[in-house]
């Protein structure tokens, strides 16, 4: 291209001089049309004209070839631009194409995908049946959550009268397996060791709760094995770390007057009658009644007797030819925005026959009542059993008409931080807040005792003590709690054992089915010793 | 190329799925009268919990179960200390949240 235009430059130059450098024949010719006398004079041929002129073509060649050079540049760079726009235009539509190959691939995966969604809702719905029945079901049945619960107590007892000097433990283990929102079970099953030896203890609790007409409802029913919800105690104050002693009330333990758990069907439920926490609720139940160690099916003892223990478990593999129906009925008048603290006050009543047709009854009154740092519970409770009525060598003194049995307790703690004590220092005054004195006063009236009832091997819960088993049984509990954490407890205890008088001591002598009675004098009075760590979990 | 589609086809089942299974469930997130809802539960099972559970044990951190733990030993509770259930819905409210 360069070259090119080099030559058409030439070209045009030397064009230009032969028509300047050729006066014998243009300015001839000029000389012919101008002649004298017809328009001018004749232009003069001299050798300053054509100095003149060639610097005038120097100048023109100098400014066409600067012509030329711009010309060049702006070629290039407007060749330079297009090759630019030319990749970009490249550049563009192969982007413009991967776009649409992406869009083809996209549109494809969404057709997948629909469609695969409209297969697993055929999939679904084939498999949930007709008319959402399988949806039914499942919202019915809930997805089933299964959660461990429990506790576990290691402690080492003192007792003078009954020479303990030993180690307990005891664990439960409490799975609850929820079925869906109306229905959960709820199990318990456990062991104790010390010197008696390692003992399973369960199944204790297995019931189902259901809920039959809802959460929504006041209504709750309870199949199965379960607490005897006669008063508070079996029922929840029973675990080691919720019980703030190591001992249980003489009523509720040792000395037992009403069975501890029971085989049946409850239906429960609680209402608000007032402001928050201004509750009332009911428990009624039916269960296959009570049953003592000389019941049919145990035969711990060979016949019935006066102050004969109840049976652990009432009813399970115990033919009592009876069934027992109870109720019980709580208050909670205080709301909680009187800022009063939260009052109990309830009645419960336990009846059905021990044997056959003989009667046990029961009734019983109690409180409990919390504010702050301090706490108080009590019960008392009163039970009738109709005797068999025995005649010849059967009987035996105090044999028949009935028995009666008579127990209550009252305790009350308080947690330290109740108490001013800025003067402790940052490293003591968490430590005191976690303390809580505890005193305990219980007591179990009867007439009689069996002496084959009577024992100084120590479980958790029982302190050994021989003067527990006495017709007229008091117990002074002072306990000192550490709490670590709410479920963690170092629990301490001294128990003042102090029998107020005697009654009948009953015995089963050898292979004799007919007990001796012997009158007795109140037993020595007595003291134990306790320490226990305890974990709910 | 194909990883990308690939990771695109992949991302676009699982969200879909997700919004099936969470239109399915109900779970697209509360409507403001829920969360009022939810707020006033919360506000009552605060005021309820230490008077509820103090009565009978030490009150147990909201932060020692899972959701779905507290659903079991709530109805549990329930049990024992016959609560009316709107008090339960107040109490569990709190401890689900709480912790």
């Amino acid at each position: 291209m360069r070259r090119t235009h080099q030559r058409l430059i030439a070209g045009t130059f030397a064009s230009i001089a032969l028509t300047v450098l050729a006066p014998g024949s243009t300015r001839a010719e000029d000389s012919s049309i101008s002649k004298p006398g017809s328009s001018g004079d004749p232009p003069e041929a001299n050798p300053g004209s054509y100095n003149r002129l060639l610097r005038e073509l120097q100048a023109e060649r100098q400014h066409m070839r600067e012509v030329e050079r711009k010309h060049e540049e702006e070629e290039a760079a407007e060749r330079k631009r297009i090759d630019e726009l030319e990749k970009e235009v490249s550049a563009i539509n192969s982007a413009n194409l991967q776009l649409q190959q992406v869009q083809t691939t996209l549109q494809t995966t969404n057709a997948q995908t629909e469609k695969q969604v409209t297969q697993i809702q055929k999939t679904v719905s084939s498999e949930l049946g007709p008319f959402n029945f399988g949806d039914r079901i499942n919202a019915f049945l809930g997805q089933h959550t299964f959660t461990m619960a429990g506790d576990a107590s290691v402690g080492y007892y003192y007792d003078h009268q009954g020479g303990v000097n030993d180690p307990v433990l005891e664990f439960e283990i409490n799975p609850m397996i929820r079925l869906a929102d109306w229905i959960q079970f709820y199990g318990a099953i456990g062991a104790v060791a010390g010197p008696g030896g390692i003992s399973t203890v369960g199944p204790t609790l297995a019931n189902l709760q259901v809920f039959p007409l809802g959460q929504e409802a006041p209504l709750e029913l309870v199949a199965g094995l379960f607490d005897m919800p006669f008063g508070d105690f079996y029922e929840n104050q029973g675990p080691p770390w919720v019980n703030p002693f190591v001992t249980a009330p003489l009523m509720y333990g040792a000395e037992a007057i009403l069975p501890p758990a029971s085989l049946g069907l409850q239906a429960r439920g609680g209402i608000q009658w007032g402001g928050l926490a201004q509750d009332v609720d009911y428990t009624v139940w039916a269960d296959s009644g009570p049953s003592f160690e000389s019941s049919p099916g145990v035969d711990a003892i060979p016949a019935p007797v006066i102050g004969e223990r109840l049976n652990p478990l009432t009813g399970t593999n115990i033919a009592t030819n009876g069934k027992g129906f109870g109720a019980r009925f709580r208050l909670f008048p205080v709301p909680i925005s009187e800022d009063l603290g939260r009052l109990e006050l309830m009645a419960t009543t336990y009846n059905g026959k021990w044997l056959d047709s003989l009667w046990y009854n029961s009734w019983g009154v109690g409180y409990a009542y919390r504010l702050g740092p301090f706490r108080t519970r009590g019960e008392w409770a009163q039970t009738y059993r109709q005797m068999q009525s025995l005649t010849g060598a059967a009987a035996y003194p105090g044999c028949c008409g009935h028995e009666n049995r008579e127990g209550w307790y009252a305790m009350a703690g308080y947690f330290l931080y109740g108490i001013p004590h800025p003067y402790l220092g940052d490293w003591l005054e968490p430590r005191f807040d976690k303390l809580e004195f505890l005193v305990r006063y219980s007591g179990v009236n009867q007439s009689g005792i069996l002496a084959n009832d009577i024992t100084n091997v120590p479980v958790q819960g029982f302190n050994g003590s021989p003067s527990v088993f006495t017709p007229h049984a008091r117990e002074v509990a002072l306990g000192l709690d550490y709490w670590f954490a709410p479920s963690i407890v170092w629990q301490s205890e001294l128990d003042l054992e102090l029998p107020s008088r005697g009654g009948t001591l009953y015995n089963f002598a050898g292979a004799s089915s007919v007990p001796t009675a012997t009158g007795i004098g109140p037993t020595q009075n007595d003291v134990a010793a306790m320490t226990q760590l305890t974990v709910g979990f | 190329m194909k990883s990308l589609v690939a990771k695109v086809a992949i991302i676009s089942v699982v969200l879909l799925g997700a919004a099936v299974s969470a239109h399915a469930a109900g779970l697209m997130g509360p409507t403001p009268e829920q969360q009022k809802r939810h707020l006033e539960l919360f506000h009552e099972g605060q005021a309820l919990w230490p008077v509820y559970c103090n009565h009978c044990h030490n009150a147990r951190n909201p932060a020692e179960f899972a959701p779905y733990q507290w659903d079991q030993i709530i109805m549990h509770m329930r049990t024992l200390e016959n609560l009316p259930p709107e008090d339960e819905a107040a109490i569990l409210e709190y401890l689900k949240t709480a912790r």
